[in-house]
Formats: C-alpha cells, structure tokens, sequence
C-alpha cells in the first residue's frame, strides 16, 4: 500500500515545484469564483428572485459545482496518456513493476491535494 | 544456482544461460503519404503502408554475468532488439526468454529484476529532485530502504553528484542526468540491464565516470549488461563479447578480440620520413594506404610486419615509426560492409 500513497505524494511535491504557478492559479481560482458571485449579485440586485432561486440559493449552488468540478476534474488524463504514448515515455512506466493506472490515478488524485485547502477555505466563507 | 543471479537456468548444453533469443523477428508498419495537404486528405481514407524489417531472425544467447556490446549503425535494429529483451514491444514472430520468463508478458518477478537506462528518455520526474524519485523507486521495487539509500548516497559519491541530488531533475546538466538516471536504473539490483546509449553526447570525464561504475557494479555481482553505444571506447573497455547488428540482421557475435583475429589479418605501419620520398621509390606500394611526400602508410599482413618495418628503414632515413592495429571503427566499418579482408583476399 505504501507504494500508492508514495506515488501520490510524489504528484502532489510535482504540482508544488513551481510555486508562483501554485500561487497564481490558487488566486486564479478565487478571482473567477469572486466574477461569478459578483455577476449574480448584480443579477438578483436588478431584481427578486429567479425561478425559485434566491440569491443565497445561487451562492450556494455555484460553489457546490465549482467544488465538485474541481474534484472530479481529471487533469487531461486522456491527453497525458496518447501524447506518451506518442513520444515513446510510455515505455518507462510500463517498465516498472507498478501499474500505469495507478501512477496515473496518484496524479490526478495527487495534483488535487494541494488545492484542496484553498477550496475548502471558500467554501467556508460561503 | 545462486551464484548465477536470480534468473540463472540450467541449458540443454549445460552452461547457464540467462537470455535466449530465438529467431527473433520484428515488423514494423509504417504509414507513407506524399506531402501537401491533398495527400494528407487522400491519406485518411487509403492508406499506403510499407513494412520495415527492423529485426530479422535474430537468434543470440547471453550467459550470465556477461557484458555484451551492442554496435550497428543508426537503424540497425539495437533498439528494437533491446525493448522486445525489455518486454515493452512484441516480437512479431521468434521467441525470448529471460531466465524463465516471457518479457512481454510483463510479470512482476521478471520487471523487478530489471534496468533499462535509454540515453534519449529520462526515468526520473522532471520536476523534484532526483532523491525524490529514488524514494518512491525504493518503494516500487520493494527495496530496504536503509541499505537503498545507504547505496544511492554510495553511487552518488562514486559519480561526484551527491550535491545535484537536492536539485530539480530538469535544473541538472546532461552529463549529471545521466548519472542521476543510471542510479535510478541500478538502485534496486537488477540482474539484468540494459543501456541504450547511456554516454550519448556525454564528456568524456562523464562517459568515463559512468563506465566505471557499470563495470564496478557488473564485477561485484552477477548482472547481465547489454549495451548499446556508437561510443567504441565503451564497447571496447566493458564488453568481451560483442554482437554486431546490421540492416537487423545479426552479422557478428563473437568476443571483441576475435573481431580483429577473423577479419583483420593487418597492421598498419606509418612511417614519418626525414627527406620527401616519391611515390615510385616507395616499398610495397600496393600496400600503401596514405601517401604524403614525408608521411606513408602501409597495411600489411601481420606476419609480415618486422620484415617490412626492417626493410624500410634499411633503405630510408626515417624520422618516425609506429606499428599498430587497424582501428575498431573500421574494423566493424569493413564487417558490416560485408568486407572480409582477410589474408585469402589479400592476393594483390
């Protein structure tokens, strides 16, 4: 078992090693999320309620699915594996004793890690 | 049987064998399309395919604990040969085995006891430094991580990068990669490795420091080392045996020194004269190989080669003399050329 929560940590330290990248995107992430709430803000403000949503209905709905988009989000999985397979990289991991789909499954899983914490932190101010 | 590393088998002739080839065949089928777009449109609808030989009845056996030199000429078939011995492609007909197992089947017993560093592909992640990559490899392999990382700290010293191992992989400079890479290949003991070009535009100090650990490494226990490299100084002071492949046909498999013993019955005499001789007062000079007014030199059969050597200076003042054999590069330029050039065809 030890191997798979390795191989996770392993992506999650990759996701880090650029840390202005991880910084921006973190505030990237915050600032669409700030463009969202303050569109409908505007909305609600012109007036009542739409359908049956009111505004704090919306709030929460918007971060129930900026939340579950960013877990089951797969990081172009599908894109990674055809361009190693492409550019022959494949072969390295098919080399190892390990199997491919959990080295792929520790990346998304792992690449997610970190941002979990700036996710988790919106959701509690919402 | 332990002796004889983990994989060692017992042969019908008695001598343990660790890898066998047989016939080993290897098509590939390659897409061909006339450039322009119309061609390209053309092409998603009728194909025109042409199939390469990339390996041709290859049939080979290495004994273990053997270094083995693999030489050809870019596409010869080497790496092919080395990724079907990998187990990353399928032969399309022919057999191999590695001790008891069936590369391609891919087992987990036979992966383990694995290490393949390709010169042009790197193991190790790109972005964290290489200790980072070593720590999950201890894993993946199942290693003790103590006396692992007791031996990687051992290998980085021998190789003078225990100051890179903190850096990202991809901040280090090619010759340090390489190094990184070839610690990440052997961590785990493998009995058998494979290096495909492992000094491929390396320093010389750099290709020097990696031979001697391949080779430290090969003699502290029984590993059967296949290596591949256009590099003849690493063929010529690791491998006894080499196997020459050739349009992917095998050509030569036979120890290095009988290379010069079967196909090279000269020597070379080059001669640096005091005083400008002519072509016509020359010794031998259908023998002759290079001429310059001050300098010549002969190729001559090598039973012969103090009578001529005596003869020459009997008749010229002569500066300079030296006697040597004919290089390996063109020793294995003229085999798989097809060349004998042995003493039968020496008539002239």
């Amino acid at each position: 078992m030890s191997k798979y929560l390795k191989a996770l940590k392993l992506s999650s330290q990759a996701s880090l090693a650029y840390n202005w990248n991880f910084f921006i995107s973190t505030l990237i992430q915050i600032l669409s999320l700030l463009i969202t709430l303050f569109m409908w803000k505007a909305v609600f403000a012109a007036g009542g309620d739409i359908a049956d949503y009111s505004y704090a209905s919306m709030i929460v709905y918007i971060f129930v699915v900026n939340t579950v988009f960013e877990l089951i989000g797969t990081n172009n999985t599908s894109a990674r594996v055809s361009n190693d397979i492409r550019s022959g990289a494949l072969g390295v991991w098919l080399l190892r004793p390990f199997p491919h789909f959990f080295s792929l499954l520790a990346d998304v899983v792992g690449s997610k890690l970190p941002r979990l914490p700036a996710l988790l932190v919106m959701n509690g101010a919402a | 049987m332990e002796t004889f590393g983990r994989f060692g088998v017992q042969s019908e002739e008695g001598v343990k064998v660790d890898i066998r080839v047989d016939g080993l065949c290897k098509t590939y089928r390659v897409h061909r399309k006339n450039p322009g777009l119309r061609e390209s449109v053309k092409s998603l609808f009728r194909r025109e395919y042409q199939d390469i030989e990339a390996v041709k009845d290859v049939t080979l056996s290495f004994r273990t604990g053997e270094i083995i030199g693999f030489i050809g000429p870019n596409g010869s078939g080497k790496s092919t040969t080395m990724k079907m011995i990998a187990g990353l492609l399928h032969p399309t007909s022919g057999r191999i085995m590695v001790g008891p197992y069936v590369p391609s089947e891919r087992k987990k017993a036979f992966l383990k006891n694995l290490g393949f560093v390709m010169g042009q592909k790197g193991q190790l992640w790109w972005d964290l430094p290489a200790l980072d990559s070593y720590d999950l490899l201890i894993d993946i392999y199942e290693c003790d991580r103590k006396r692992t990382m007791a031996y990687v700290h051992e290998l980085a010293e021998r190789l003078q990068i225990e100051d890179c191992l903190r850096q990202p992989v991809r901040m280090l400079s090619l010759g340090q990669r390489m190094k990184a890479e070839l610690i990440g290949a052997i961590l785990h003991k493998p009995g058998v490795l494979l290096l495909d070009e492992p000094t491929i535009g390396l320093d010389i100090y750099s290709a020097r420091a990696i031979r001697n650990i391949i080779r430290e490494e090969a003699a502290e226990r029984d590993m059967t080392i296949i290596l591949s490299s256009h590099i003849l100084d690493d063929i010529q002071e690791l491998c006894r045996r080499v196997v020459i492949i050739h349009h992917g046909r095998l050509v030569y498999n036979d120890l290095l020194e009988n290379c010069y013993q079967k196909y090279l019955f000269q020597k070379r005499i080059r001669v640096k004269f005091a005083r400008e001789v002519g072509m016509d007062e020359l010794l031998h000079p259908d023998r002759v190989t290079e001429f310059r007014p001050y300098e010549v030199c002969w190729e001559v059969d090598r039973d012969q080669v103090s009578r001529i050597s005596y003869e020459i200076m009997q008749r010229f003042a002569i500066e300079d003399i030296t006697i040597t054999e004919i290089p390996l590069g063109t020793v294995i330029e003229r085999i798989t050329r097809g060349e004998r050039g042995g003493r039968d065809e020496q008539v002239s």
